[in-house]
C-alpha cells in the first residue's frame, strides 16, 4: 500500500495552523476530520471549544459516533491494525488523557462533543439570543414552510385593491406576466424560499432608490469586467478592427465610433456592432461576409475589405478563449433607465421588501419559521462587523477551533456565519502567540453539486485563496483514493481531466480537475464499461441490460453491493419495472412518490367520497376500484341513472331497487358489500378518529387484500399516520392538505438491507458501492425552460461578492439583456455542475462502473449525433463515443406483447351480503349505555381477559400471579371506574381466577402456552353471517396445537356455577347459550387455513375446560 | 348504445375530441356523466379568461364587420375600440366572481385584453384579401349516423369570391398536425367544416396569445399568413391526401368512425399520447397509472 499524500495528512493534524483541505472522492476525509478533532481535543480546556459543522444530520451523527468509538477503543485498548488506525489511536489516547485530567467524562457524555449541522447550530444561537435574533419567544422551525409563503403572497396581492405605492408596482408586474396571478404567485413563493440570496441587497433595510443604484453599479461593473479582458485580448488588432468597423458603419448608414470603443458601458453599442463583424447570429465564427452586414461584393475596394475581414476572422479564430469572451459580451445589457426590463426590475425591487415583511408577519402569527429564517436570525444575533453583539463576543470566547465539512456546498449564509464567528481571530493569534485559534475547512470543488440549492463553489475557492478576515488558510491537497480500484481511478483520471475546465475561476465558479492516486492496486477486468443503445426498443433493452448487469454483479460476488444511480427520479420507472419482473430485490430511497402508489390512489378515492358524498367521479371510482370492481356495463347503468344523470348523486342510484336488480348478478353481489361498508362509514361519521374511521372502512372493504405489493401496506400505514396528523393539527379531512403532504413523501423504499440500492446521484454523495450503474446518460435534464426571474451571485476577480437579478423581459434568446446574460451564465454553471455530478457518480464505484446511454443516431449519416449539451453524456462524449459497446435493438418481435391497457384489477370475491340484510340495517347503532347488572362481575371479567392476554405473551409462564399481574389488574379495574371496597373485592376475584387458570396444569397452562403456532389473543375480525349481516367479533384465544395440528378457538368465561348447582348442569347451560356465537367464530376462522377447527369454552374462575 | 340513452348524450364537439384522445374519457364524460374536479386558481381561471377573450372578439367584430371596417380605423380609434369591447366583455363576468377576484384583477384583465386585441388586430390587418365576418358564435349541428353533435362556431369569414373560411379562436399553442392522423387531437374545426352548408375553403385556428398571435390553418386558399395550401406537404407522413377535397373526405371518414366507435361502446383506456392524461383528471376512474402488476 502506498499513500502518496502522507505528508499532507500529518500536516493537517497540526493544531496550531489553519487549513483548507481539498479532499477528493474516496480520500478518507471523514477519518481525517476525526483525527484532527481528536488532536484539537487534546489542546483545549473544555471539549465544547472545538466546533465541527457538517452538511447533514446523518453526517453529524456519524462523526460523533466515530469519535466516541475511537475514544472507547482507546479506553479499552482494543487491538488496532493499519497506519491510519494507529494514528487515530495515538490521538485518541492524548484526548483521553486530557479528558481524565479535566474530568470531562466524554465517554458518558456524548453531547459535550460539539458536532452540529449548520441548521442546528443556528437554532442554538437564536435560542441563546431570543431578542437580538428578533424571534421574540420561541419560534420553532418547520420543514414545510411553503404554505406560509403562499399566505405572505396572498397578503401582498391584497395590496392591489389599496392605494399603497406598492400596488402600482405589483400591477405593472402582473400586467407584464399577462395578468397570470398563479404564475406570479408561484414565482414570488420561489423568491421567498430563496430570500437569503437577495435580502441583503433588496431586503427590507433598503429603499428602492438604494436598490436601484446598487443594481446599476453592479451592471456597470459587470460590463467593465467582461469587456476589459476582451479589449486587452484584441489590443493588437485594434487599428484593423477600428477601420473595418468604420467601413461597415458607413455602408450601413449608422454612426461610426470616433475611436475604438472603450471597455465600459459607453462603448457597448459599438462593441455589439463589432461582434456582428466577427460572429453570426447563432454565435458561431462568421465564415461568410456579405452585403447585409455592410460588406458588399465589388471589384477593388469592396473586395479588398471583404478579404481583410475574412483574413482577420481566420486569425482571431486561432486565439484560445477569445470566442468565449466574445460570446459573453454579446449578452451584456444596457442600464438605460427607460429600458423596459430595467423598469421591471425597479418594480420588483419595490415589491420584494414588502413581501419579505409580510412573511415575517406570517411567521409571527403562527409562531413558526423556516430554516432560512433561523439562519438569518443567527446572523443577526451575531451582529455586523461594526456592532458585534454580546453573543458574538461571548461565542468568541467559547470557540477556539472550528472545523467545517463539505465546504464546496456552502451557501452564502453559511459562509457569512463562519466569517462572523472568526472575526478577530487573526488579531488574537498575532497577539497571544499561544492558544492559537484555528479554522479547518474541508471540501472538494469537484464534488460541488448543490447549485440548485444555491450552494456556491466560488465561496470555497474564495475561502481557499483569501481566508476569513485576514486569517489565511494553508492549502492542502489530498490525492490518495482509498475507495476505488486502480482500474476505476485511472479511468476517472483520464476521462475527467479533459471534461473539467483547465483552471479554477472564482468569478465563474469554475473548478479544475486534480488527479487521484489509487491505494488499492489492481481491479477486475473491464472495470469500467460504457454501453450505447439504439433502435426502437432501446429503452427496454437498456433496462434489461441493467437488470442483467445487476444480477451478474450479485452472482460474481455474493457480498457485493450494487447501486443504480440516476440523475432524476423520472429515469427510473422502466428500470424498476424490469427489476421487479425479474424478482431482483431492491431498495429505492426516495424514488417513488407516495402519491403514485396504487394503494394511496385508492385510499384517496375513499377520502373524496367521504368528503363529498355528491362527488360522482369519486363514487364511480370507488365502484371501479379493486375492492368492488364493477364491470363497465354495470357502471354505465349506475352512471346514466335518472333524467339528467350528470346531476344525480350516485348514492341515489344505488338506493333504487329496480336499478340494483338490473345489474349483473356478479355486480349485485359486489356492490352489496361495498354499499354496506359505505353505510357503516356514514353511520360512524364524526364518531371515530379520522384514522380509525378510514382505516377500518378500508379493512372492511378488503382494501389490504387487494394490495399488489407487500410494501403497499407500509404506504397505507404512512397515509393513516397522515390522517392522525390531520386530526392533531385540526385540519380535518382536507383533500388539498393531504395531497400537499403526499407530494412531499415517498413510497416505502422496501428492504433496507437489500443489496441493490436505487437512488439519485445526489443522494449517493458520500456513499460507496462495489458496482455502480449510471443509466440513461443521454437524457437532458429538463427542457430549457424560461424562468420568470433569474438571479446570480458571483464574486468579482477581486473577491467581492455581487448580486444580479433580472425579470424575463420576453426578449429573444440572443438579444442583449440582463435576463439573457444571466440565462447564459446559469447555463454555463449548469454545464459545469453536470460534469461534477457525473464525477460524483463515477467515484462511488469500488471495483466496477457501468454507464449506459441512448444517444441519438442519424440513420442517414450512419453515425451518432452529438448529445444535447445539457445531458450528462455531453460531458464525457468523446471518451464515451470511443469506448462504447454498441447495442442495436430494432427487433420489435422480441418485445413481449405488453398491452399497456389497464385491465380490471379486483378482489376475487367480496363477502356475500343479501339484499334483506341491507334493507334492515341493525337498529340501535348508537352508543346507548346499557344497564349494568353487576358491575363487579363485568369489571372482573374484563380484567381477567386482559391478564390472560398478557400472560399468553410470557414465556415461561409463571406459576402464580406476581406483582406485575397484580398492578395490571388494579390498573384495569380502576380505569373501569372501580374504587374502595368494590375495587378490593374485584381485585381478589381476578387474582383468584387467574391463579386458578395458572394452576390448571392440563388445560389452563396449555391454553396460555407460548409453544403454539399461529396463536393470537383478543383477535379482532369482521365477518358476515348467513343472513349477510356484518359482525365484528373478538376471539379471546386461538392457536394451532403443534402436536395435533388442530386449530383451537377458545372463549374465556369468568362465570361460575351457583353454590348448589352441579357442574355438568352449569356447563350444559353455558354451552347452550354460547354455542351459536362460537359457531360464528368457527366460521370466521375457516379462512385462516386448512386445519380442523375445535371450539371450546374455558371457565377461568374454576379452571375448567369445556369442549363444544 | 340503447335508444333511451341517445337523447341524454351531451357534449358537442368535445365528445368526438374525447373519443379521439382516449375512448375511455369519452365514455366516462358523456355516458357516465362525470367531470373532473376544477382546479383552484388565484384569480381568474384559464377557462374564464378564454371565454372573456371570445366575448371581446365577438363584440369587436360586431363593430368592425369587415376588413374595410378595420382598415379605416385610426390608431387611436382602434385603441379606443379595443378598450371599449374589453371593458364590455368583462361585464359578462358573474358579479360574484367579480367580487371574488377583486376590482384590481378586473382592471388588469381589461388592460391585458385591450393590448392583446391590439396585437391580434395587427395580424388581421396584415391579411391581404378582403373579408367580411359573416358569422359569429354561430350555432350549428352535424349528424354522424345516429349521433347529432351540436356545435358553436366562433367565426366564419366570407372572402371576396364568396368562399367561406372557418375560424376558431384559441389562446393555447395550436398546430395543424392536431387535425391529422386517424385520431386527430383537436377535431373541433373539422367538425365545423363538416357541418358547414357549403364546403369551406379553409379552416384555421386564430391563435390569440400575447407575443405569439397568428393564424394557423389549412385550406385551398391562403387567406392569411400561416394558412397553408400545399396539402401534400402539410400532411406528409400523417395523412394520405393529394388535395383539399381528399383531405376533407378523409376527415369525414375519421370523424364518422370515431362517432361509430363511441356509439358501439368502445371504451378502452387508450390515451393518444403521453400528454393526453395531463389535464384529464379522471385517472382515479380509468386507473391508467395502475396497470396490473406482475407479482400480485
Amino acid at each position: 500500500m502506498r499513500v502518496a499524500d502522507v505528508e499532507a495528512r500529518s500536516t493537517a493534524l497540526d493544531s496550531t495552523r489553519s487549513f483548507c483541505v481539498s479532499a477528493p472522492a474516496g480520500s478518507g476525509k471523514t477519518e481525517l476530520l476525526i483525527q484532527r478533532f481528536l488532536a484539537l481535543l487534546a489542546t483545549v480546556e473544555r471539549p465544547e471549544q472545538v466546533l465541527a459543522i457538517t452538511f447533514t444530520r446523518k453526517a453529524a451523527a456519524e462523526m460523533r459516533g466515530r469519535i466516541m468509538q475511537a475514544l472507547a477503543d482507546a479506553q479499552q485498548d482494543v487491538l488496532c491494525a493499519g497506519e491510519h488506525a494507529r494514528v487515530t489511536r495515538a490521538l485518541a489516547c492524548e484526548a483521553l488523557a486530557m479528558d481524565g485530567k479535566n474530568d470531562w467524562q466524554l465517554l458518558s457524555n456524548i453531547n459535550r462533543l460539539n458536532v452540529k449541522t449548520i441548521d442546528s447550530f443556528c437554532a442554538g444561537l437564536t435560542r441563546q439570543m431570543p431578542v437580538l435574533s428578533r424571534f421574540g419567544g420561541q419560534a420553532s422551525a418547520t420543514d414545510d414552510p411553503e404554505e406560509m409563503y403562499y399566505e405572505a403572497v396572498r397578503e401582498l396581492f391584497s395590496v392591489l385593491d389599496s392605494n399603497r405605492p406598492a400596488a402600482e408596482d405589483l400591477a405593472a408586474l402582473l400586467l407584464h406576466f399577462d395578468n397570470n396571478w398563479d404564475r406570479l404567485q408561484a414565482l414570488l413563493v420561489a423568491m421567498l424560499a430563496r430570500r437569503d440570496q437577495w435580502r441583503e441587497y433588496i431586503g427590507i433595510a433598503h429603499t428602492p432608490e438604494e436598490s436601484e443604484r446598487y443594481l446599476q453599479k453592479v451592471v456597470r461593473q459587470l460590463v467593465v469586467d467582461l469587456l476589459s479582458p476582451l479589449s486587452a485580448r484584441l489590443s493588437i488588432y485594434e487599428p484593423e478592427l477600428f477601420e473595418l468597423l468604420c467601413y461597415q458603419a458607413r455602408n450601413l448608414g449608422i454612426p461610426a465610433p470616433a475611436t475604438f470603443p472603450a471597455a465600459d458601458p459607453s462603448g457597448l453599442a459599438h462593441w455589439r456592432q463589432l461582434l456582428t463583424l466577427l460572429l453570426t447570429k447563432s454565435g458561431g465564427w462568421r465564415s461568410r461576409v456579405d452585403k447585409s452586414m455592410g460588406f458588399p461584393a465589388g471589384k477593388g475596394r469592396a473586395d479588398e475589405y471583404r478579404e481583410r475581414l475574412t483574413a482577420l476572422i481566420v486569425e482571431l479564430r486561432e486565439l484560445e478563449g477569445l470566442h468565449e469572451l466574445l460570446l459573453d459580451s454579446s449578452y451584456l445589457p444596457d442600464t438605460d433607465p427607460d429600458n423596459q426590463s430595467w423598469q421591471l426590475l425597479i418594480h420588483l425591487s419595490r415589491v420584494l421588501p414588502l413581501l419579505a415583511a409580510n412573511l415575517l408577519l406570517v411567521f409571527q402569527s403562527r409562531g413558526l419559521v423556516d430554516h432560512s429564517q433561523v439562519a438569518l436570525s443567527a446572523l443577526d444575533a451575531l451582529g455586523d462587523d461594526e456592532q458585534p453583539t454580546e453573543l458574538a463576543l461571548r461565542l468568541d470566547y467559547t470557540f477556539e477551533h472550528i472545523l467545517v465539512d463539505e465546504f464546496q456546498d456552502t451557501a452564502i449564509n453559511q459562509y457569512e456565519l463562519i466569517r462572523r464567528l472568526t472575526r478577530g481571530w487573526r488579531e488574537h493569534n498575532e497577539q497571544s502567540g499561544n492558544r492559537l485559534r484555528t479554522l479547518f475547512i474541508v471540501g472538494d470543488g469537484m464534488q460541488s453539486i448543490y447549485g440548485f440549492r444555491d450552494a456556491n463553489v466560488s465561496l470555497f475557492l474564495q475561502a481557499r485563496n483569501h481566508g476569513f478576515n485576514g486569517l489565511q488558510l494553508e492549502y492542502l491537497q489530498l490525492t490518495s483514493n482509498f475507495r476505488s480500484s486502480t482500474a476505476v481511478v485511472d479511468w476517472v483520471n483520464d476521462t475527467f481531466s479533459s471534461a473539467f475546465p483547465e483552471q479554477d475561476d472564482v468569478a465563474r465558479g469554475q473548478v479544475s480537475f486534480s488527479k487521484a492516486q489509487a491505494v488499492n492496486a489492481g481491479g477486475v477486468e473491464a472495470a469500467v464499461a460504457l454501453h450505447a443503445f439504439r433502435g426502437e426498443r432501446a429503452t427496454q433493452a437498456e433496462a434489461e441490460f441493467i437488470a442483467d448487469a445487476v444480477r451478474n454483479a450479485l452472482t460474481e460476488d455474493p457480498e457485493a453491493s450494487v447501486a443504480v444511480l440516476a440523475r432524476t427520479r423520472s429515469q427510473l420507472p422502466p428500470i424498476l419495472e424490469v427489476l421487479r419482473k425479474q424478482q431482483l430485490d431492491y431498495a429505492a430511497q426516495d424514488i417513488e412518490s407516495l402519491r403514485d402508489s396504487p394503494v394511496i390512489a385508492d385510499l384517496l378515492i375513499l377520502v373524496r367520497v367521504l368528503v363529498n358524498r355528491f362527488d360522482r367521479l369519486a363514487w364511480l371510482s370507488l365502484l371501479r376500484a379493486p375492492w368492488c370492481g364493477l364491470e363497465l356495463q354495470d357502471l354505465l347503468l349506475i352512471g346514466s341513472y335518472g333524467d339528467s344523470p350528470g346531476e344525480q348523486p350516485i348514492a341515489r342510484a344505488l338506493a333504487d331497487k329496480p336499478l340494483r336488480a338490473s345489474l349483473s348478478d356478479d355486480g349485485q353481489s359486489r356492490l352489496a358489500w361495498t354499499d354496506q361498508c359505505m353505510q357503516w362509514a356514514e353511520q360512524q361519521r364524526d364518531r371515530l378518529s379520522l384514522r380509525e374511521w378510514i382505516e377500518e372502512l378500508w379493512v372492511r372493504l378488503c382494501g389490504p387484500g387487494v394490495v399488489a405489493r407487500e410494501r403497499g401496506l407500509a404506504d397505507a400505514e404512512r397515509f393513516f399516520q397522515l390522517l392522525e396528523q390531520a386530526d392533531s393539527v385540526g385540519v380535518g379531512l382536507d383533500i388539498h392538505w393531504l395531497l400537499n403532504k403526499l407530494d412531499k413523501l415517498y413510497a416505502d423504499p422496501g428492504d433496507n438491507n437489500a443489496r441493490v440500492q436505487v437512488m439519485t446521484l445526489h443522494k449517493a454523495k458520500g456513499l460507496e458501492f462495489d458496482c455502480v450503474i449510471i443509466p440513461d446518460l443521454a437524457r437532458r435534464s429538463r427542457p430549457d425552460s424560461r424562468d420568470l426571474m433569474l438571479w446570480d451571485e458571483h464574486s468579482t476577480s477581486q473577491g467581492q461578492r455581487q448580486f444580479l437579478l433580472a425579470v424575463d423581459d420576453h426578449s429573444k434568446k440572443e438579444s442583449p439583456s440582463l435576463y439573457n446574460y444571466l440565462r447564459q451564465e446559469r447555463k454555463r454553471k449548469t454545464l459545469m455542475e453536470n460534469t461534477r455530478l457525473l464525477y460524483v457518480g463515477a467515484t462511488r464505484a469500488v471495483s466496477r462502473l457501468i454507464m449506459t446511454a441512448i444517444p441519438g443516431y442519424d440513420e442517414a449519416k450512419e453515425r451518432y449525433r452529438e448529445p444535447g449539451e445539457l445531458s450528462l453524456l455531453a460531458t464525457i462524449w468523446p471518451v464515451f463515443e470511443q469506448q462504447m459497446i454498441e447495442h442495436v435493438c430494432d427487433d420489435m418481435s422480441a418485445v413481449e406483447n405488453t398491452a399497456a391497457l389497464p385491465g380490471l384489477v379486483r378482489t376475487a370475491r367480496p363477502p356475500v351480503v343479501t339484499m334483506e340484510a341491507l334493507e334492515a340495517p341493525e337498529v340501535n347503532r348508537g352508543q346507548v349505555p346499557r344497564f349494568a347488572d353487576n358491575m363487579i362481575d363485568r369489571a372482573a371479567g374484563t380484567a381477567v381477559h386482559r391478564l390472560l392476554e398478557a400472560l399468553a405473551q410470557i414465556d415461561p409462564l409463571p406459576t402464580k400471579c406476581d406483582k406485575q399481574q397484580r398492578s395490571l389488574a388494579d390498573f384495569v379495574l380502576r380505569s373501569l371506574g372501580l374504587h374502595g371496597t368494590v375495587l378490593t373485592e374485584a381485585g381478589s376475584r381476578v387474582m383468584e381466577a387467574v391463579d386458578a387458570t395458572l394452576a390448571d396444569q392440563e388445560y389452563g397452562r396449555w391454553i396460555l402456552s407460548s409453544d403454539h403456532a399461529q396463536s393470537a389473543c383478543e383477535l379482532r375480525l369482521s365477518t358476515a353471517d348467513d343472513s349477510g349481516t356484518a359482525h365484528d367479533i373478538v376471539v379471546d384465544r386461538t392457536f394451532v396445537d403443534c402436536g395435533t395440528g388442530v386449530r383451537w378457538v377458545i372463549d374465556y368465561k369468568t362465570s361460575r356455577p351457583a353454590d348448589d348447582q352441579p357442574l355438568t348442569e352449569f356447563l350444559a347451560q353455558e354451552a347452550a347459550s354460547y354455542a351459536e356465537q362460537l359457531q360464528g367464530y368457527r366460521h370466521a376462522l375457516t379462512s385462516f387455513g386448512e386445519e380442523p377447527i375445535e371450539i371450546a369454552l374455558y371457565f377461568a374462575a374454576i379452571g375448567c375446560f369445556h369442549r363444544l | 348504445m340503447s335508444a333511451d340513452e341517445l337523447p341524454v348524450i351531451r357534449g358537442g364537439s368535445s365528445l368526438i375530441e374525447n373519443q379521439s384522445q382516449c375512448p375511455f374519457r369519452a365514455f366516462a364524460r358523456h355516458r357516465l356523466h362525470v367531470s373532473a374536479p376544477g382546479e383552484l386558481t388565484a384569480a381568474l381561471s384559464p377557462a374564464e379568461r378564454g371565454s372573456l377573450l371570445h366575448e371581446a372578439l365577438y363584440l369587436l367584430w360586431g363593430q368592425l364587420e369587415d376588413s374595410e371596417g378595420l382598415h379605416k380605423l385610426t390608431v387611436e380609434e382602434e385603441q379606443q375600440l379595443c378598450s371599449a369591447v374589453s371593458a364590455e366583455a368583462l361585464t359578462t363576468l358573474d358579479s360574484d366572481r367579480r367580487r371574488a377576484v377583486g376590482a384590481a384583477c378586473v382592471a388588469l384583465e381589461t388592460q391585458r385584453l385591450t393590448s392583446l386585441l391590439g396585437e391580434w388586430l395587427a395580424v388581421e390587418r396584415s391579411r391581404e384579401a378582403e373579408f367580411r365576418v359573416t358569422q359569429r358564435e354561430h350555432s350549428q349541428q352535424v349528424t354522424l349516423g345516429p349521433l347529432t353533435v351540436k356545435l358553436q362556431v366562433d367565426r366564419i369569414d366570407t372572402l371576396a369570391d364568396e368562399r367561406q373560411v372557418i375560424i376558431d379562436y384559441k389562446s393555447s399553442l395550436s398546430k395543424v398536425t392536431d387535425w391529422l392522423g386517424e385520431r386527430p387531437r383537436r377535431p373541433q374545426l373539422l367538425l365545423y367544416g363538416l357541418a358547414a352548408e357549403s364546403h369551406p375553403s379553409a379552416l384555421a385556428f386564430a391563435q390569440v396569445r400575447t407575443r405569439d398571435c397568428q393564424f394557423v390553418g389549412l385550406g385551398e386558399t391562403e387567406f392569411a399568413t400561416g394558412v397553408a395550401s400545399d396539402i401534400p406537404k402539410a400532411t406528409r407522413g400523417r395523412a394520405e391526401a393529394a388535395d383539399w377535397e381528399q383531405l376533407n373526405t378523409l376527415w369525414g371518414e375519421h370523424l364518422q368512425r370515431l362517432a361509430d366507435e363511441f356509439l358501439a361502446g368502445q371504451a378502452d383506456v387508450d390515451p393518444l399520447g403521453p400528454d393526453t392524461c395531463t389535464w384529464c383528471g379522471l385517472q382515479s376512474l380509468c386507473r391508467v397509472n395502475h396497470p396490473v402488476e406482475v407479482d400480485a
